[in-house]
């Protein structure tokens, strides 16, 4: 038998492929063709089939999802007795047919998931196949059979090579060289086991027979009080479904977090899960944060609503967002979403370019709204400079581009998968465009490349009306500042070596700086400078300019428990640079306590701006700026 | 500076792409380009290092010696990394193994996976390894969350490994957890 292995990494360098998020996800040919993953034809409707299983515990009757059995042999039941198929309907019909957030009732997207295999009629009556559903299926996922399954009880090893019991669940898209979408798989991993007995995660749903939420136990059996044995999380089911069917849409994961923090329950459903507490979607610690400096990210970020149910993996998470709306309407439009008469919505357009004027491929390209940062926000990204923004609710819209790094997380989370176009590939694979590390910038009139990267204007979204029929439309070109390869110069504490002439707002060589709360008054900064930096005097410094832009910006008068008093201890100014040496990975750790203007909300601020600067002594310096959160008591 | 001409050419490009309908007269790939691509989205919510300890079948330290792909295997082709584990935590894999993760390549499919790590022939990891009960080879749990680079000076680097930390420290840490973890069952 020829031998599998080689003497290296097997290269073939003949395709290539990137996977985007916030967007439908694109791939290349070997040519740098980039094509769009999409379902074929102009009004997708995908056949999904749910498979039932007997129970692994050995439960007679042929189930879908944990907890009750759905359907007794040979007869039919209703979606209202099954908890698990409620949730597969509900998922389905989030992504079906979506309508304007700004103007419900005007579908914007032509994309639907057919679920008529296993739900007749307005009664929703369930129809076993003969015999039982699993008899009439393949015993087996496969990527080619064309049939669109859904398993729930998918055995281990299924999830050998792909993370194990640690794999939650798992979306097969198999598309053609082209990205034409012909087979998608959706596998949930309820039966992991994190050791003989105990299960990785216990299942909720919500059973409107039941009363409410339905947990599962150890033994997957309903439970309607306290759950029990949820090792690592309580998941959602129909959260988790919702999400997976977004990738069996063509969706990626989106860049687009709600802060900072692990309750954004406003993050987008395609936001990928990232934390051990418990939550879908968290905010990964990206250098790159997208809010506008000196912007709160929103007064109803925590969604005071599901404060109960924060345990609930992924219960915002069956319900979408603008991001994911918006997203799938660009991949499967209707006229309705680009009519340039309609009043409900309208678009911003533009280029992404460098200082030469030349074209930025896969810039992340992020839209919020002043008034509602946290709820309206959705993004994409440029395809040879350019990007589009169809459906935005009318209002007052910045817009923002930034790099997609894959070093820029937060060591103690979840290494991010969205960062895979930059990132190494898998072996054989290879990035699609070639990643362009620049400042992070918003656009603002006579934008250009040399101005700050914080200086924004918004862009006024109003209502189409024949008199003003431009008001909806609006173009954005954003000049972004690539980094130089050698730091930018500039002076900060003992740092007085040649070269070191600059102002500390100079730009320079990207400085990754990661933050994490650490509780009441307090958090930490973590700046890396990589590798390069390791060994050198690192530092952090304060700039408390940029704070009072915080103070001062419009958001923060209206809310004024909102305001953030940057003082290290009550009567003492908060200190302006403080040093370390960074390690030999190029990483320096700061805390710093900091005291919040009014006390007794959940306030997370995004827009103290401090200046993170890191370098050798002697040999110049580099600085960067970055936004943080900090947390109410 | 706003560039309206521009804007509307490479805005143009840009929709037809999102229509599905883009390029229309490059989309004959290359005669190269695999027929099939198989993308993979994996969720994996982060976890703690307890979690590893207690869920991996082993913790192994050693080496990467081999790679290649298996486009048989199922569900999904995989690539299969040749792994020599000097030691181990649990004291169960040593010696040469298989590891195997999805993703990789031939001419006929293209398989990606972002959560999947790409080792490297001769280079040290810390693996915590899941085992396939229905083939004799072991996956990496929770894929790049499971793998920890050790560099030449010794220290790992991944999801749960303290700044610089040296392997020694790292597996240290690993051993104490499962004793741990044996002695709170054997309490129970």
């Amino acid at each position: 038998m020829r031998s599998l292995f080689t003497s290296g990494i097997l290269l073939l360098g003949i395709t290539a492929s990137a996977a985007l998020a916030g967007d439908l996800e694109r791939a290349c040919n070997g040519a740098g063709t980039m094509f769009i993953e999409h379902w074929p034809g102009s009004a997708p409707s995908p056949l999904l089939t749910p498979v039932f299983y007997t129970d692994p515990l050995g439960t007679a009757a042929p189930t879908f999802g944990p907890g009750l059995p759905d359907i007794t042999c040979g007869s039919t039941g209703t979606v209202a007795t099954s908890a698990g198929l409620q949730s597969l309907v509900n998922a389905a019909n989030a992504w079906s047919n979506l309508t304007s957030p700004s103007a419900p009732g005007t579908v914007i997207s032509t994309f639907s998931i057919d679920l008529s295999q296993v739900v007749n009629g307005p009664g929703h009556n369930i129809s076993a196949p003969a015999g039982t559903a699993a008899n009439m299926l393949p015993t087996q996922i496969s990527p080619s059979d064309m049939i669109n399954m859904v398993t729930l009880w998918e055995p281990a090893s299924t999830f050998a090579a792909a993370g194990g019991p640690m794999a939650l669940a798992i979306t097969a898209v198999t598309t053609t060289s082209t990205a034409v979408i012909t087979d998608a798989d959706v596998m949930v991993n309820c039966f992991a086991q994190q050791s003989p007995g105990v299960f990785m995660y216990s299942f909720v749903e919500n059973n409107a027979q039941l009363g409410g939420w339905v947990a599962t136990d150890a033994n997957y059996q309903a439970q309607t009080g306290a759950m029990t044995t949820p090792s690592t999380g309580v998941i959602d089911l129909q959260g988790t479904l919702t999400h997976e069917l977004g990738h069996l849409a063509g969706l990626g994961h989106s860049l687009v977090d709600s802060a900072t923090f692990p309750f954004g329950s406003l993050s987008p459903t395609m936001f990928p899960l990232a934390t051990g507490s418990g939550q879908f979607a968290q905010t990964v610690f990206l250098g790159q944060t997208i809010c506008l400096p000196g912007q709160p990210l929103s007064t109803g970020f925590l969604d005071s609503g599901n404060t109960a149910s924060l345990a609930l993996f992924g219960e915002t998470a069956s319900t979408l967002e603008l991001d994911d709306v918006l997203a799938l309407a660009r991949g499967y439009p209707t006229a309705a979403l680009m009519d340039p008469t309609n009043a409900a919505h309208g678009s911003i357009s533009g280029v992404v370019l460098d200082g030469t004027g030349a074209a930025i491929t896969s810039a992340h390209v992020v839209a919020f709204e002043a008034s509602d940062p946290n709820g309206k926000r959705v993004s994409t990204f440029s395809y040879n400079g350019g990007y589009v923004f169809y459906g935005l609710p009318p209002g007052n819209w910045y817009v923002e581009v930034e790099p997609v790094d894959i070093t820029g997380y937060f060591s103690g989370l979840s290494t991010p998968s969205f960062v895979t176009p930059f990132g190494p590939s898998p072996v054989g694979l290879r990035s699609c465009v070639t990643p362009i590390n620049f400042v992070p910038e918003f656009w603002n009139v006579g934008d250009a490349a040399t101005e700050g990267p914080a200086e924004a204007d918004p862009i006024t979204i109003a209502p189409y009306t024949p008199q003003n029929p431009g008001a909806n439309t609006a173009t954005a070109d954003v000049f972004v500042d690539i980094f130089s390869p050698a730091p930018l110069q500039a002076c900060l504490g003992s740092a007085t070596g040649a070269g070191c002439t600059g102002p500390l707002s100079s730009r320079g060589v990207l400085v990754r700086q990661l933050s994490r709360v650490l509780g009441p008054n307090n958090f930490q900064v973590q700046v890396n400078g990589g590798t390069s930096y390791a060994g050198a005097l690192c530092y952090l410094s304060i700039d408390l300019n940029q704070a009072a832009i915080a103070l001062n910006a419009p958001w923060l008068s209206a809310s004024p428990q909102l305001q953030v008093l940057p003082v290290a201890v009550p009567g003492q100014p908060l200190p302006l640079v403080v040093s370390g040496v960074c390690n030999a990975a190029g990483v320096a750790t700061f805390q710093f306590p900091f005291i919040l203007g009014q006390q007794g909300y959940n306030v997370f601020l995004q827009g103290v701006l401090l200046s993170v600067s890191g370098g050798q002594v002697g040999n110049g310096m580099l600085t960067n700026s970055v936004n943080l959160l900090i947390q109410g008591p | 500076m706003r560039t309206p001409r521009l804007s509307f050419l490479l805005l143009t490009s840009l929709l037809a792409g999102s229509l599905g309908i883009a390029r229309a007269s490059r989309e004959t790939p290359s005669p190269s380009t695999p027929q099939r691509q198989l993308h993979i989205q994996v969720e994996i919510p982060s976890a703690s290092l307890r979690t590893y300890v207690d869920s991996a079948y082993d913790v192994v330290y050693g080496r990467c010696v081999g790679t290649g792909f298996d486009a048989t295997a199922t569900p999904w082709p995989c690539t299969v990394y040749r792994f020599e584990a000097l030691r181990n935590s649990r004291g169960i894999v040593l010696g040469p193994i298989d590891v195997r993760v999805v993703g990789g390549a031939n001419a006929d499919i293209a398989v990606r996976c972002a959560k999947s790590p790409t080792l490297e022939i001769g280079q040290e990891y810390v693996l915590f390894l899941t085992e396939n009960p229905d083939n004799p080879s072991y996956g990496i749990l929770g894929l790049k969350d499971g793998t920890y680079r050790v560099n030449d000076e010794g220290q790992v680097s991944g999801l749960h490994a303290g700044q610089g930390e040296p392997v020694d420290r790292f597996l240290t840490r690993v051993s104490s957890i499962m004793i741990d973890t044996k002695e709170t069952k054997e309490a129970k």
